[in-house]
């Protein structure tokens, strides 16, 4: 996982799947970062899982910016099947740079 | 082919596994999306089993890739703390409103993957399920109907050979030109099937083509997963060229094949909408040892009077291997009929006598394969535990939820404790099947069966004397 920070943006490039292990070391970082935006790079991976969803809906609960790069097409569909394609407030999916 | 894993429950091991379930199903022909929907379906499965099981001790689960023709199975096996995905159902509302997201995983399971069971096995722990299906191209989908109703006109001769995996869209174009829709083996429709069931030894068999190269007759062995038998089980000759000896020529051929090979034994499933195959199975000297009541969907069968009911199926058995005299532990209330069972094979059976028996240890091995198109599930007892009777009535519920039409349970005859088991069965409203010779790991086994619809018998028939008399008897069971 590579990651880097920009005033108060989290900048995050997975290198394999979202799923807990992931979300559990993105929480280790921001144990210790106060953010206003958090950007996450899906290029790499082929899984998202609930608990991923689960972290970013409260990520955005909690006003956080949350753009999502490169999803994998599953991103969409657990979105989809958890019924939570409207319920976000601030949630931009990027694909290949264009937003 | 069967993979096992066994995995201790921790963070580490989600990745690697997910990997590995992804590649997996890539290599057994599932798309990049499909392989991702299973990979992500078992993400939350283990990811579950890592979170929750085991709150204070340390835990592994199992898991077992099973791939089919046209399906991929994935079973988990954990011993943790009792759990019912059932009572966890996922709610959006409590998710935006409370931020609980109880039941997500599940939710997420039973959207990505064709079937999702879950069966609580008591002292034997839990175990989950999940399928999902291969979709291989149709032969409707490889040639115009045109095309695949154009029929071989007479031919002066026939040629018959091994089937080859270049044979795979001819059979395919056969069956679908013999049978329509009609064929119970689905998997006989799509070449990419056939191929792989060759390449992979799963079946062997022979093809019979015109002197101008057209197929027109084709048999097959299908080998058997867990014995050294094979089962006579895809047939068909092309409608213009039935009467002609190609069925005979191809049987012959068959038995021929299977003794080269070594095998202990065939056997056929004969449909009972009719009697031909029956009579065929007879004048190559298969005995008839069971009548599996409605283990087919119903289909119509062109030209027979047939009752909308599950199909039923005799099992006829050749022996291969020559066996005078076997001894076995006979349930007294089934001790009659499977004397003259084995009789009818030219075995002499000696009925070893066992005053109290009881089981091995507390737990017992009961393996456990569904077939989700036919919505049918045959259980195989290993080994005799304490729990039997539980283990038994946890599976048929969990069965019975998802709406599992017909469930069939093979005793082994050489465990004292089947003469038990039998009684227990029957108070779960088993009936008797027949005999199932060498059918698993090269021992003869008792089956029994329970229908969760009404057939109706007359519509059932039957042809070899022994036949005849095992549904006589069954049919007196139920009634009694």
């Amino acid at each position: 996982m590579e990651f880097f920070r920009r005033e108060g943006e989290l900048f995050i490039r997975l290198k394999g799947d979202f799923n807990y292990p992931a979300v559990k070391r993105i929480e280790q970082l921001l144990r210790s970062e106060e953010i206003d935006s958090f950007t996450i790079d899906l290029s790499g991976a082929k899984v998202v899982d609930s608990e991923a969803v689960k972290f970013l809906f409260f990520l955005d609960r909690d006003n956080i910016a949350v753009r999502v790069v490169n999803p994998p097409y599953i991103f969409d569909k657990i979105l989809d099947i958890l019924k939570l394609k409207d319920r976000f407030k601030n949630l931009s999916v990027v694909k290949e740079g264009q937003r | 082919m069967d993979i096992t894993l066994k995995l201790p429950s921790q963070i580490g091991v989600i990745q690697p596994a997910v990997d590995f379930v992804y590649s997996w199903g890539l290599y057994h022909g599932l798309s990049e999306r499909e392989a991702s929907e299973l990979a992500t379906a078992f993400d939350e499965l283990i990811t579950d089993i890592v979170l929750f099981a085991f709150s204070e001790v340390e835990g592994e689960f199992s898991v077992i890739l099973r791939d089919s023709l046209s399906q991929l199975e994935i079973i988990v096996h954990e011993l943790g703390e009792p759990f019912d995905p059932e009572r966890h159902r996922y709610s959006v509302e409590k998710a935006v409103s409370e931020g609980n997201f109880d039941g997500a995983g599940f939710e997420v399971i039973r959207h990505l993957v064709d079937h999702f069971i879950f069966i609580y096995k008591g002292r034997a722990g839990k175990e989950f399920r999940i399928i999902k299906e291969i979709k291989h191209p149709h032969i409707t989908q490889l040639f115009t109907e045109e095309q695949l109703q154009l029929e071989p006109e007479k031919a002066v001769s026939y040629q018959i050979s091994p089937v080859t995996e270049d044979d795979a869209e001819d059979i395919a174009r056969l069956i679908y030109r013999s049978y329509g829709y009609t064929y119970p083996k689905e998997d006989m429709y799509y070449p990419d099937r056939i191929v792989k069931a060759l390449r992979e030894g799963k079946k062997f068999g022979v093809i019979v083509r015109t002197d101008r190269g057209e197929a027109v007759g084709y048999f097959a062995v299908i080998m058997s997963t867990d014995s050294n038998i094979g089962e006579v089980g895809e047939v068909v000759v092309s409608p213009k060229h039935r009467g002609k000896g190609i069925m005979k020529m191809m049987m012959k051929a068959l038995i021929d094949m299977a003794k080269t090979r070594g095998l202990d034994g065939l056997f056929g499933e004969a449909v009972t909408v009719h009697t031909i195959s029956q009579k065929v199975n007879a004048k190559y000297g298969f005995k008839s040892t069971a009548l599996i009541l409605g283990f087919f969907p119903y289909a119509e069968y062109r030209g027979f009077e047939n009752k909308q009911q599950r199909i039923s199926v005799v099992i006829d058995f050749l022996p291969l291997k020559k066996r005078d005299r076997v001894e076995a532990y006979l349930p007294a209330r089934y001790s009659r009929i499977l004397r003259q069972i084995y009789r009818n094979l030219g075995i002499d059976v000696k009925n070893l006598p066992v005053r109290n028996p009881s089981p091995e240890g507390d737990k017992s091995t009961v393996s456990l394969q569904i077939n989700y198109r036919f919505e049918t599930a045959v259980m195989v007892v290993k080994k005799y535990g304490g729990d039997f009777a539980s283990r038994i009535n946890k599976n048929l519920h969990a069965l019975e939820k998802k709406g599992i039409k017909g469930v069939y349970i093979d005793l082994p005859l050489d465990e004292p404790f089947t003469k038990k088991a039998a009684d227990i069965l029957r108070e779960e409203g088993f009936v008797f099947s027949g005999l199932m010779p060498l059918f698993h790991r090269g021992k003869d086994y008792l089956r029994m069966q329970k229908i969760y619809e009404e057939l109706d018998f007359r519509f059932i028939n039957v042809f070899s004397e022994t036949a005849e008399r095992i549904k006589r008897f069954i049919q007196k069971e139920i009634n009694s």
